[in-house]
């Protein structure tokens, strides 16, 4: 049982950790979509 | 006569091209003094794209990348990172940290003040190098003020702690 | 009435002053043990001296000032206040010996610095530092961002009304755990297990662009620091442009963006509450100003054509954006570059996403985004409040963590702590134009300090005005702290000389 408790415990820490990656990925991800834009809206 | 001239202009033409040659063979065919750092970001948009020579310390790791290498090179004022083949990078023997004291180089280069191959860096593509003064391994000086104030001062840690115990009992 | 502290009050305060200090000489044995690994005899022998003179000093407080009083409100936030300008002073006089220092004024700066994970410099020929001076400078931002008081309060301090005290002075009001020493501990938690991950990912990174490895471990370890404590210290001179790689600035923006995560939603996401990371009032509204102030940012350089392509754009303008606003400092750009490329539209948004900063109860500084996020539901109550008829009932919530209602007392408390920032941020705005510095370079310099940031644009230097020095020393400490435990020590002074 405590052994079950400290794997959930290990996989819900992981994927937060996983998660939190994702947001910071998400950040940075539309910030280069508005680079493009800029530059694309410089191109044509 | 006429071929004796003939025959000495001919040798003037070739020393005169060799000596303007020669310079850019060894890789040295650059602006004939140094150019400092605080020059080269302070007028960043008017050195750009031209060739430069600068010296100055070289610091930190020789940072492979393939073919190429960061050198990252200080001249006493700013570090400017210098883009060349790993092969010119192999003949620098030390880099400037606390033990050591780098090679002081000359790189000849082009200047870019937002290179577009290296993500907008300020940076020198280097198409010369030389050693203008080899670096040396540091002996680091023991101190020995510092030594005998530790020892005082363990002296006093102890005797705190002791006062401290007999306090307590 | 104001009543004159009495001898009590003092032996109480040096009493926790001394468990402190003792906590803070423990700390110097990492750098002592670096320089020993290292053979770098001499720097060692700075932190056993630095070491065992705050010792000293501690052992004596505990020693003479010991008592079972509890702590009150005001003595905590003393001890708070003046834990961190002994922390200067001990981890100054180390890094002073080093003789890369000009002054003990400028060693007081850098681990003041360090300590308020703000980032600005004053270090000589960075380059040639010892690794164990080197280590330390990365040392006092992981202590300084998790809290130097948290650190004694994790292993020093065993009651918990006075550690609670002392937990709120040092500009943390969130409650992670029912318990402060648990909530301490889980925050150590959550900084060790990034601290792992981060220096095997940066070291990595490091070991693939070409370092030997025990240097990229090395300034893994202290990058990392660094970023997730959003201080700025690096172990060059160049700063994160020394390493001249995309993958390790796309590592260090990762770091500096979870080092700006308030520590309860690091607790709610880790423990399955992963919807919270959408939901919560702070992460959203990072989400919203980072995106909105690099419109502003990417328009100011694209009309200055200061960068030529999409990447260069994203690598040098997203890279200070996110630095600033995380309030971490890293510059991939000489200082000067801000000054003489950038145009004003992004220097002014650099300097708001700086004076805004990141999440409570996380490493960062400036206003935080809950404080922006309670202002601005607030403004959205007083509009409907207009809009909508005399009768109607107007309620506004937001959500942190659970579902709270907005009352006036905190956006009283809200509005309160962004106009002291925007005070501190032109004070020493002012004092810069004072020493002949532009406006706006003043501002984004005093910003940067106040804020906790360290993005520099140049005006921080060894040849700075010992009173600009001070200045900024001051805001940084101020800043940090988030102006309580400040005014609770003036307070305290005041009271000394005027109370009855």
């Amino acid at each position: 049982m405590k052994l079950l408790y400290m794997q959930k415990t290990l996989f819900n820490a992981v994927l937060g950790i996983v998660l939190e990656i994702v947001y910071t990925a998400a950040i940075m991800l539309v910030s280069y979509v508005v680079c493009l834009a800029l530059y694309f809206r410089q191109w044509s | 006569m006429r071929t004796r001239i003939e025959s000495i202009f001919r040798v003037l033409g070739f020393v005169s091209v060799l000596c303007f040659l020669w310079p850019c063979a060894t890789g040295v065919c650059a602006p004939a003094e140094a150019v400092s750092s605080s020059v080269l970001i302070h007028a960043a948009k008017e050195m750009d794209g031209t060739t430069v020579l600068f010296e100055g310390e070289v610091i930190g790791d020789i940072m492979r990348r393939g073919t190429y290498a960061w050198v990252n090179i200080h001249d006493g004022i700013n570090a400017i990172g210098c883009w060349m083949p790993f092969a010119m990078a192999q003949t620098i023997a030390y880099t400037g940290n606390y033990k050591t004291k780098g090679d002081w180089v000359a790189v000849s280069g082009e200047f870019h003040r937002a290179c577009p191959m290296h993500g907008g860096d300020l940076d020198i593509h280097a198409h010369g190098l030389k050693i203008v003064r080899g670096g040396q391994v540091v002996i680091e000086q023991s101190d020995t003020a510092k030594k005998n104030t530790v020892f005082v001062l363990t002296g006093v840690v102890c005797l705190v702690l002791i006062l401290m115990r007999f306090k307590q009992a | 009435m104001v009543l004159k502290p009495n001898l009590d009050d003092i032996k109480n305060i040096c009493f926790y002053l001394g468990k402190i200090m003792l906590g803070l000489s423990l700390t110097m044995l990492l750098p002592l043990m670096v320089g020993v690994l290292f053979g770098e005899y001499n720097a060692a022998l700075d932190y056993l001296i630095a070491g065992e003179i705050t010792a000293i000093t501690g052992l004596l407080l505990i020693f003479l000032c010991r008592n079972d009083k509890e702590m009150s409100w005001m003595q905590g936030m003393i001890v708070v206040s003046l834990t961190w300008i002994v922390a200067m002073l001990a981890g100054g006089f180390a890094l002073y010996l080093s003789g890369h220092f000009k002054s003990f004024l400028d060693a007081c700066f850098e681990t003041m610095s360090g300590f308020a994970t703000t980032g600005l410099t004053l270090c000589q020929d960075m380059d040639h530092l010892p690794y164990a001076h080197q280590f330390w400078r990365h040392v006092t931002m992981f202590l300084g961002g998790q809290g130097i008081v948290i650190v004694a309060l994790s292993f020093f301090v065993k009651g918990s009304s006075g550690a609670f005290k002392m937990y709120v002075g040092e500009a943390r009001d969130e409650r992670v755990l029912p318990n402060v020493i648990s909530t301490s501990r889980f925050i150590w938690l959550v900084s060790l297990v990034y601290l792992a991950l981060g220096t095997v990912t940066l070291g990595s990174i490091g070991l693939l662009n070409g370092m030997r490895a025990h240097n990229a471990f090395f300034h893994g370890a202290c990058v990392f620091m660094a970023a997730f404590d959003t201080g700025g210290f690096t172990p060059q001179s160049q700063n994160i442009l020394y390493y001249h790689s995309f993958a390790y600035e796309v590592a260090t923006i990762v770091c500096m963006l979870l080092g700006s995560i308030n520590f309860k939603l690091h607790y709610q996401v880790w423990t399955g509450n992963r919807k919270e990371l959408f939901k919560n009032i702070e992460s959203s509204a990072l989400f919203v100003s980072i995106s909105l102030l690099f419109i502003l940012v990417a328009a100011g350089l694209e009309r200055s054509g200061t960068y030529s392509s999409a990447i260069t754009l994203f690598r040098k303008g997203f890279y200070q954006l996110v630095s600033g606003h995380t309030g971490t400092g890293f510059q991939t750009i000489y200082a000067q570059q801000f000054v003489n490329e950038w145009s004003d539209l992004s220097l002014v948004a650099v300097v708001f996403a700086m004076g805004l900063g990141g999440a409570i109860c996380s490493t960062t500084g400036g206003i935080k985004m809950l404080r922006l996020g309670i202002i601005y539901k607030a403004l959205r109550e007083d509009i409907k409040r207009i809009i909508l008829p005399e009768k109607a009932v107007v309620v506004q919530k937001f959500h942190h963590i659970k579902d709270i209602f907005l009352e006036d007392k905190q956006v009283r408390s809200a509005l309160l702590i962004t106009v002291c920032y925007f005070l501190l941020y032109i004070v020493g705005a002012l004092v810069g134009m004072i020493f002949h510095y532009p406006f706006l370079d003043a501002l984004f310099e005093s910003t940067s300090a106040a804020a906790n940031v360290g993005l520099s644009c140049g005006i921080t230097a060894p040849g700075m005005h010992p009173l600009l020095k001070l200045t900024y020393i001051f805001q940084m400490w101020a800043g940090r702290l988030e102006f309580m435990s400040v005014f609770a020590l003036a307070g305290f002074f005041v009271a000394a000389v005027k109370g009855k």
